[in-house]
């Protein structure tokens, strides 16, 4: 916690009067006070809790067909009703969720990993290895992310990758192709820090390069990279569902929320049987907009500037 | 000023560079091309046709090929069109500007007045409203809701047509063309401006927190300006200084075509192309677009910089 006590920036932010509470805990206090953030928080605990132990109370599986009881309209027995094969769609919702937030969760791994070590090396390195790397921030960044997924994930259904194996690279394809946004925050950060004084403290103690950068400069950066995180995996299942709904993402039969809402292309389904595509869609929605919503929330509470206008 | 700019325009070189091998490399990973995905032609004249196209050579050596006939112009033949690609691409690229250029006027104009007025009234229920919709509005996917649009306002409701650009076998001329087509706009103007309206909005209301609390806001208060002349007079007109570097941004917005809103609204524009494209293969029209994007995304840094640079006298640009 020295080191980040240590930050001018988050330092400021507390005001005289309440010096003693650490950042962390001044920024708690702020996003409790936030109801959007509470809502937020509430809505994801519960779509976890849902989706990771919901199916475990279902008296359905996911294996057992009933064509004859397919196509079904919401009824007691089936909260959200059966898909054509019989299947119940609160069940699949569930499981298409664990899909989702998985996905959602690791991309945004990787683009975190990916991101901070880049952009610590940069800002920490300057001079060549900082040119390289912000050219190459910079080839990443005009290149339209989605239609270059598009592409990406139909080179992977001609090359008839399984789909149990199609999710783990959807997850890193995410993941790799949107680090570049927050490697640049974070070299821009590092630029500043490494010019003060307990910069200074850790060369004259003769620390190695890697524990300058993992100990006493990323530490720092935290504010940043939760905010960016926590957006991340809000625009990561928001992409996987646009992939899957065009059939280039996770596909059948692993069920996602994004190929779930794919119903809808079909026409009879989308006019006549909306219990196939909204919910999975509603999904999508609620637990984008708490991400959102916290991530906000995150911001203005690490946010020094936002702070001193309340 | 001069030599900030032709600084930056030579370091988009390497940039677009760059950018050209990704897409080639990338491209060059795709198994199958046209020509092998028609198979009413026989062997001999496949070879015949991948020999006149040049595709029997390494990847290589068709990168450079292709570059030094872009630098020209040239950006390939479109197998699927049977046109050039730059002739597709300036066929169906107005479709989309259409659309775009409507919905960004509209995302401005309401993200000016929302804006605004939460920050005016911040924290307030209406401030607290405001930002639930705005934050839903963000989280939406654009398919989810071009999908509800169509269910409800055009199928269920009919209060719009459900997609295309005009009614099909229609031989109307004149006016009654082009309030067809106005009516054809509705929904995808609409799902876009919806899609593109909460960012803005956030970004408008913090501007506006920011200026609201300047000393010189409460100057014009003290000496009893009128309240609508403080924040559209002077408070809004600052505001809206650092939201001219968006417009550089807005670039490349307005001419990629909403790939997935044109795809649901059955809307003619480059964006449905593109994904049409992918389905045939045809790698020239795809790259020519591609590369075409990151041009304007470069191009709208560079414009968003410079209009920085001119609008705020604190900013120097070297």
């Amino acid at each position: 916690m020295s080191q980040v006590t240590a930050n001018p920036n988050v330092t400021t932010a507390a005001e005289p009067k309440v010096k003693s509470a650490s950042p962390w805990v001044l920024a708690f206090r702020q996003v409790r006070q936030s109801k959007l953030a509470i809502f937020g928080i509430v809505m994801l605990l519960l779509m976890f809790l849902i989706c990771f132990f919901g199916p475990f109370f279902s008296p359905y599986t996911i294996d057992t067909l009933n064509i004859r009881n397919g196509n079904k309209a919401p009824s007691a027995a089936h909260w959200l009703g059966t898909d054509n094969l019989g299947r119940d769609i609160l069940l699949r919702v569930m499981l298409a969720g664990r899909i989702s937030l998985l996905v959602g969760f690791v991309a945004m791994m990787v683009s975190v990993s990916i991101g901070s070590l880049l952009g610590a090396i940069a800002g920490f390195y300057r001079g060549w290895v900082d040119t390289i790397i912000m050219r190459i921030i910079d080839i990443m960044m005009s290149i339209p992310s989605l239609p270059l997924l598009i592409i990406l994930g139909s080179i992977l259904s001609d090359w008839k990758i399984p789909p149990s194996e199609r999710i783990y690279i959807v997850m890193f394809m995410l993941g790799i192709l949107s680090w570049p946004g927050l490697a640049r925050l974070v070299r821009g950060q590092i630029l500043s820090l490494r010019e003060q004084e307990f910069m200074q403290a850790a060369e004259s103690l003769g620390l190695r390069d890697s524990k300058k950068i993992f100990r006493h400069l990323l530490p720092n950066t935290i504010p940043i990279i939760i905010v960016n995180a926590t957006l991340a995996v809000g625009g990561a299942i928001l992409m996987e569902s646009v992939l899957s709904y065009l059939g280039l993402g996770v596909v059948p039969p692993t069920p996602s929320w994004g190929n779930m809402i794919s119903a809808a292309n079909n026409l009879i389904d989308f006019q006549k049987r909306p219990w196939l595509w909204i919910p999975p869609g509603v999904c999508v929605f609620i637990t984008v907009m708490s991400f959102n919503f916290v991530g906000d929330a995150l911001r203005d509470a690490f946010d020094p500037k936002s702070k001193s206008k309340r | 000023m001069k030599q900030f700019l032709i600084r930056r325009i030579l370091q988009m070189i390497p940039t677009l560079i760059g950018v050209s091998i990704i897409l080639f490399s990338v491209f060059s990973m795709v198994p199958g091309n046209f020509i092998d995905s028609n198979q009413t032609i026989s062997a001999e004249r496949a070879a015949e046709l991948k020999h006149i196209h040049g595709l029997d050579k390494p990847a290589t050596e068709r990168y450079f090929i292709w570059a030094s006939n872009a630098l020209k112009g040239d950006f390939g033949y479109s197998f699927q069109h049977k046109v050039d690609v730059t002739t597709v691409i300036d066929r169906y690229i107005w479709n989309s500007v259409l659309i775009a250029a409507f919905s960004m006027i509209f995302t401005w104009i309401i993200a000016i007045f929302i804006g605004v007025f939460s920050a005016v009234k911040k924290y307030s229920l209406y401030d607290g409203i405001i930002t639930f919709i705005v934050f839903g509005l963000m989280s939406l996917p654009s398919f989810f809701l071009g999908l509800l649009a169509i269910k409800f306002i055009a199928v269920d409701m009919g209060w719009a047509p459900v997609g295309g650009m005009y009614t099909t076998g229609s031989s109307a001329t004149g006016f009654a063309k082009v309030f067809d087509l106005l009516e054809h706009m509705i929904l995808p103007v609409t799902v876009l401006t919806a899609l593109g309206v909460g960012g803005l909005t956030r970004y408008f209301r913090t501007s506006m927190l920011d200026i609201i609390n300047q000393d010189y806001i409460r100057t014009a208060r003290a000496k009893g300006v009128k309240e609508s002349t403080v924040i559209f007079k002077h408070a809004l007109r600052n505001a809206l200084i650092p939201a001219i570097t968006l417009l550089g941004f807005e670039l490349p917005a307005l001419f990629s075509g909403a790939m997935i809103t044109e795809k649901i609204f059955n809307w003619p524009g480059i964006g449905r192309v593109y994904l049409d494209a992918l389905n045939y293969r045809d790698y020239f029209l795809l790259m020519g677009y591609l590369m075409f994007l990151s041009f304007l995304t470069v191009l709208g840094n560079l414009l968003a910089d410079t209009l920085y640079g001119l609008v705020d006298p604190r900013v120097r640009l070297k």
